[in-house]
């Protein structure tokens, strides 16, 4: 169970202030734009960084004091950060095997093998794909309840994405009751695999869902000039001016579809949500 | 188990799934105490959240189509035949119930509604 | 702490040739001067490739990765300070060994009463250590360096200072001297043992502060 409760964080003229919470056994997103603070909110869950406000937790321990104990069933993969580029994967198994007793080496060489990183080059040489691929496989190989990623799928073309999200999937399966961090700017990838989202937004949470009521119930509206003026706005989140009239996001894209059968609803996707939210693309 | 769900239908992904499921279980495709699929490997196979699914199989399992044993998974719950048909039985009366609500929401009285159910019979 | 040894020994083992250059440059040197300059020098070298790892830590941000790791930060900076003094230890064995090799092989007789003074390199070079940690981890290996320059020349400035506040006579140097020269070599290498170890255990108590100080 992750606990985030009240923090805040100043860095210069930007302020991270927010709480969230993350259950054992959930897939929690974090979407927000490039410098919204998620990796900073990453951080102070991780205990890297000093909150100056408010307290974060891991399974009740303070993030600041995590043990060695602690950290052994956390999984992490960060964005930019990771084992120094001039060690081969053969080097990082024999790291990694004396780091976590738990380390599942069979199971890492394998996947190792099907995502194709060579064991006997230098990190330095791999592509960027392959660098998220290694962080991501050190993550989840060493059976940890808790995984926390930063933008693991970051700079990444599609189907190096998708194997990304296939091997949290197979880490979801193999590990019951585990739990997922997950941060990204490229929010269609979280979709298919976050029981909820929060949307972070210069550094507050200015949204927070279940993502299957997120598209079930959230949609844009469209319609032009005249028949927004009539529309019944009770269930309007944002309304954004286009060419062709008015875009509405709504949280009961149902009343609308029974009350105004003419307007076009398009169902809602988090990207939707981020633009309409954060105002302007 | 084979379920295919449309991510643009305007019914809500786990109404899809338990509709899916639902009629699995009356055409006897799924068999009484068969086992369902645990919620994180359908919700990995179907790319969708596994709160999703969870919702979809509580909601079985309150209207007594499957049950759920702590720590073993789902199964489809042992029935008799007058189940099965009262559920079919159900599950039209609901689609009838949802166009209906449709017509009234766009202005359609009774009388009309009555007369397009009697048109579209006349085919059959 | 095994796991961040492992991850030190493979870091210094990336740099094969490096190793191997300055190994081979021992060997050189060993053979053509005379007496155990070889054995500091070696010991000097583990040292510094030892404290280079915390370089290769902070290279391309690693630290933050690293500080995700199951250990906790005192325990990193309690691996830095006994790798060093593993390192340099074991180079030391090394360096010994090739040196009574060379001396058998020229024909000098070994003595053992060379031992005590030998020994006493250990604690003379892992001073350096405890300075250059806290270092190392307060400002980086960049700047660690433009401080270290700052700090030997404060050192020097007040040698020189010294030297002119007692005038040009040498007989404070040549007494001391003469101090040392009779006291035994194992009384020498206990007092220099003593001195390291306090002024490491300071130096860990300070590089501790730091790290738990410091956001990645």
């Amino acid at each position: 169970m992750v606990r985030v409760e009240k923090l805040v964080k100043n860095y210069g003229d930007f302020r991270l202030d927010a709480s969230l919470e993350i259950p054992d056994g959930t897939v929690s997103g974090i979407v927000g734009k490039n410098g919204a603070g998620k990796s900073t909110m990453i951080k102070a869950i991780l205990g890297l960084i000093k909150p100056d406000g408010g307290h974060v937790s891991i399974n009740g321990r303070e993030s600041s004091k995590l043990t060695g104990k602690d950290k052994e069933s956390i999984g992490v993969a960060l964005s930019d950060s990771g084992f120094s580029s001039y060690l081969r994967i053969e080097d990082i198994i024999c790291i990694l095997r004396k780091m976590y007793p738990t380390f599942d080496e069979a199971f890492f060489r394998k996947n190792c093998e099907v995502q194709r990183l060579a064991f006997d080059k230098r990190i330095k040489e791999f592509s960027t794909g392959m660098r998220a691929k290694l962080r991501v496989l050190v993550a989840i190989s060493h059976k940890s309840q808790l995984l926390i990623m930063d933008e693991p799928t970051s700079g990444l073309d599609i189907q190096a994405r998708n194997d990304i999200l296939d091997l949290l999937r197979q880490y979801l399966l193999a590990n019951d009751n585990c739990s997922i961090l997950i941060t990204s700017h490229i929010s269609s990838d979280l979709e298919g695999l976050c029981d909820d989202i929060y949307l972070l937004h210069d550094g507050k949470i200015i949204f927070h869902e279940d993502t299957d009521t997120l598209l079930d119930s959230y949609a844009i509206l469209k319609m032009n000039e005249d028949t927004y003026g009539k529309l019944d706005k009770s269930h309007v989140l944002a309304t954004k001016k286009e060419q062709f009239g008015y875009a509405c996001f709504t949280d009961e894209k149902r009343f609308y579809a029974h009350k105004y059968p003419d307007i076009v609803i398009e169902n809602g996707s988090i990207d939707d949500m981020i633009l309409m939210l954060t105002g302007g693309r | 188990m084979d379920i295919i769900l449309n991510n643009a239908s305007m019914v809500p992904i786990y109404e899809q799934l338990i509709d899916q499921v639902k009629n699995k279980i009356i055409s006897g495709e799924l068999s009484e105490n068969e086992a369902l699929p645990s919620v994180r490997v359908l919700s990995s196979e179907l790319r969708i959240s596994a709160l999703t699914v969870k919702k979809a199989y509580d909601k079985l399992e309150e209207e007594g189509f499957v049950v759920t044993v702590h720590g073993k998974g789902t199964y489809v719950a042992p029935t008799d035949g007058q189940f099965a048909i009262e559920a079919r039985r159900k599950s039209v009366e609901d689609d009838f119930a949802a166009a209906i609500l449709k017509a009234i929401a766009i202005g359609f009285n009774k009388d009309e509604i009555r007369r397009i159910i009697e048109i579209i019979l006349e085919d059959y | 702490m095994r796991g961040l040894m492992e991850k030190d020994l493979r870091l210094i083992f990336t740099r094969k040739q490096t190793v191997l250059v300055f190994i081979v440059m021992a060997l050189i040197m060993g053979m053509s001067m005379d007496g155990s300059f070889v054995i500091g020098y070696l010991t000097m070298l583990a040292t510094i490739v030892a404290i280079g790892t915390v370089s290769y830590d902070e290279y391309d941000n690693g630290f933050a990765f690293l500080m995700t790791l199951p250990f906790d930060r005192k325990t990193y900076v309690r691996e830095k300070y006994l790798f060093c003094l593993i390192m340099a230890t074991a180079m030391w064995c090394i360096g010994a060994v090739l040196y009574f090799v060379i001396n058998t092989f020229r024909g000098i007789p070994s003595d053992l009463s060379e031992l005590p003074l030998l020994v006493s390199i250990i604690p003379t070079i892992y001073l350096s250590a405890a300075i250059m940690i806290p270092l190392q981890l307060k400002y980086g290996s960049e700047k660690s360096r433009i401080v270290l320059f700052i700090i030997f020349g404060i050192f020097a400035i007040l040698i020189i200072a010294a030297k002119n506040v007692v005038g040009d006579s040498d007989i404070p140097f040549i007494k001391l001297e003469e101090f040392l020269d009779g006291l035994s070599p194992a009384i020498i290498l206990l007092t220099l043992a003593g001195i390291s170890a306090l002024i490491s255990f300071i130096s860990y108590l300070c590089s501790v502060r730091i790290m738990e100080n410091k956001e990645f």
